[in-house]
């Protein structure tokens, strides 16, 4: 039964090399392209090293780390609360969590500023507090988490859904206690995924546009992140926009390549 | 003959993994995707030749934010003069327009808010004639009606304040500085006035719009856009205006140019025409615009004060 669909599949397979090639140009082009110009530039080290970059790569870096600090802590136990209850509400959990994946960024900035804006929901509030969000570095972090936490959240809950029960079992009846158990049995078994998730969710968050600039505005070194900055610089001085899609482009590499790692170890991990 | 295990593995995968895909409904589904993608496909190549080309009858107007109340207007009423004619408008800060335009966007008419990048596009060979003006315009602050913050240009200066304008390659960003150094250089505004407003810059907006917007919302306390962007109903009855004094205030003036991409030449001419008319004047006035230098209204006019 097999052997015989196996036969009727074959025609695809040149299908499949003809429309592999269309993708790779398709893909590699512009890819190409950035790097050409970009090394074309006589100037692309001063590029590199302009004002404009270095602030929009220091801003990009601080916020993100912190946003994945705030994503893991928050993130993590509640990927263990959806990988291991079934509590009535959790299924809407599940689903609004992963709201932010399909949602355009640019909604995201209108719900951000409808929600913390001045006159959003609770806006007066904060106001009365004398916290002021839009405009800020804390709008920028608010933008990335919101926008990369369900890549995180996602990821650490399918990890944890991968650690056999048994095992933590296992390790409760050896008398090592629930909270030692989840450090040294669950979370090294979910780690592999859990990576995966944080890499993610790191290049979403460093890649976040819409929100941020719906939300946190524009201004070099407090709000303007690297691609605000790409932007901007787009229509001023292209050298350092293409310095920085450079930049970005070897670090979204670097994340492949890292998560390409990762997944042969998880793989290798389970055979 | 023996054969080796590992192979044996990797033919057992393969079978499993087109089994997978093509078994039963699977087949027909996939078939069906990969004939529709194939069909866009073809359908994408056959159009990449067409693509930016305007249909027939229609004008594409690359246009600065600024007039997008005017232009939207000016649009229905050629329209309606000149059956069979669509315009297309594009809004943005013109040196967004410019930069579309220089990496190849296909338009008939560039209306800048500035000389300098009419000016660029033009000395970039991509015009058709030179820049003509066709209207002026001056700024204004605005503030949230509600908010009791910011009443006065002196104001602008308090500890504080988040003020919004456009940033400096966006024309009305260019213009705000060049307003605010008159303003720190007249006497009554306190030592470093300049200094201190721009210091309460929280953002630098990609186009004039944004700017009121953001103001509009309520986010922040204050910020410089044009009189007529001020004029824009939506963000009208949501600010408060102050105008800028005349002395400090600066003269806007907004260039049109004909462009070599124009695929119906003739149109875009009459469009620019219509542009200079009495009637295309008077509807640019009505949101606010003052009559294009050397009309033959006097020279000194600019939409009239509160």
């Amino acid at each position: 039964m097999l052997r015989n669909l196996t036969r009727t599949a074959s025609p695809w397979v040149p299908a499949g090399w003809a429309a592999t090639v269309v993708y790779l140009v398709f893909i590699g082009l512009p890819v190409l392209g950035i790097l050409v110009r970009a090394a074309q530039q006589s100037d692309f080290a001063a590029s590199l090293t302009s004002s404009l970059t270095v602030q929009a790569l220091q801003l990009s870096l601080v916020t993100s780390t912190i946003s994945m600090g705030v994503v893991v802590v928050l993130g993590t136990p509640l990927a263990l609360l959806l990988a291991r209850s079934n509590a009535t509400g959790l299924k809407a959990v599940d689903v609004l969590v992963e709201l932010p994946i399909v949602l355009p960024p640019v909604v995201a900035g209108v719900a951000m500023l409808m929600a913390f804006g001045r006159q959003g929901l609770i806006g007066p509030a904060l106001t009365g507090l004398g916290i002021n969000l839009p405009f800020t570095t804390v709008a920028v972090v608010f933008a990335q988490v919101f926008v990369a936490a369900p890549f995180y959240i996602r990821a650490a809950k399918l990890g944890f859904q991968s650690v056999g029960r048994e095992y933590e079992d296992i390790s409760q009846t050896l008398g090592v206690s629930p909270w030692a158990t989840f450090w040294r049995v669950t979370m090294p078994l979910a780690a592999p995924s859990i990576l995966g998730g944080l890499a993610l969710a790191w290049a979403r968050a460093i890649s976040e546009f819409g929100a941020t600039i719906m939300f946190a505005g524009n201004l070099t070194g407090r709000t303007q992140t690297m691609p605000l900055a790409i932007l901007t610089a787009m229509e001023t001085d292209t050298g350092s926009a293409l310095a920085m899609s450079a930049l970005l482009l070897a670090g979204s590499l670097a994340v492949l390549i890292a998560l390409g790692i990762l997944g042969r170890r998880r793989w290798e991990g389970r055979s | 003959m023996a054969v080796p295990e590992a192979q044996v593995f990797r033919e057992h995968e393969h079978n499993v993994y087109w089994g997978k895909f093509f078994a039963g409904a699977a087949l027909l589904k996939l078939t069906a995707i990969n004939l529709l993608g194939a069909a866009a496909f073809l359908l994408a190549l056959g159009c990449a030749t067409a693509t930016g080309q305007p249909a027939d009858g229609e004008l594409v107007v690359f246009a600065a934010s600024s007039l997008t109340d005017a232009f939207l207007d000016m649009a229905r009423e050629f329209e309606a003069r000149n059956p069979g004619v669509k315009i297309v408008l594009n809004f943005a800060g013109s040196q967004r327009l410019r930069t579309q335009l220089e990496h190849g966007a296909r338009a008939g008419l560039f209306a800048s808010a500035d000389w300098g990048h009419a000016e660029a596009i033009a000395a970039g060979g991509l015009a058709q004639g030179g820049p003509i003006g066709f209207a002026t315009n001056r700024l204004a602050m605005i503030a949230p009606s509600e908010s009791e913050g910011v009443k006065t240009l002196n104001s602008l200066a308090d500890e504080g304040v988040k003020l919004v304008v456009a940033h400096p390659s966006v024309p009305a960003g260019a213009y705000t500085r060049e307003a605010l150094n008159n303003l720190g250089a007249k006497a009554g505004y306190g030592k470093g006035y300049t200094g201190r407003v721009l210091g309460n810059v929280v953002s630098e907006e990609p186009n004039v719009r944004s700017v009121a917007q953001k103001v509009a919302l309520g986010d922040a306390d204050a910020g410089i856009v044009y009189w007529s962007d001020a004029q824009s109903p939506d963000i009208a009855r949501r600010v408060k205006v102050t105008a800028i004094p005349e002395d400090c205030n600066v003269a806007a003036e907004y260039p049109a140019i004909l462009l070599r991409t124009a695929q119906q030449p003739e149109t875009a001419q009459r469009f620019l025409d219509y542009l200079l008319s009495r009637e295309g004047q008077e509807t640019l006035q009505r949101h606010g615009f003052g009559p294009r230098v050397g009309a033959a209204t006097d020279s000194t006019t600019l939409p009239a004060r509160p």
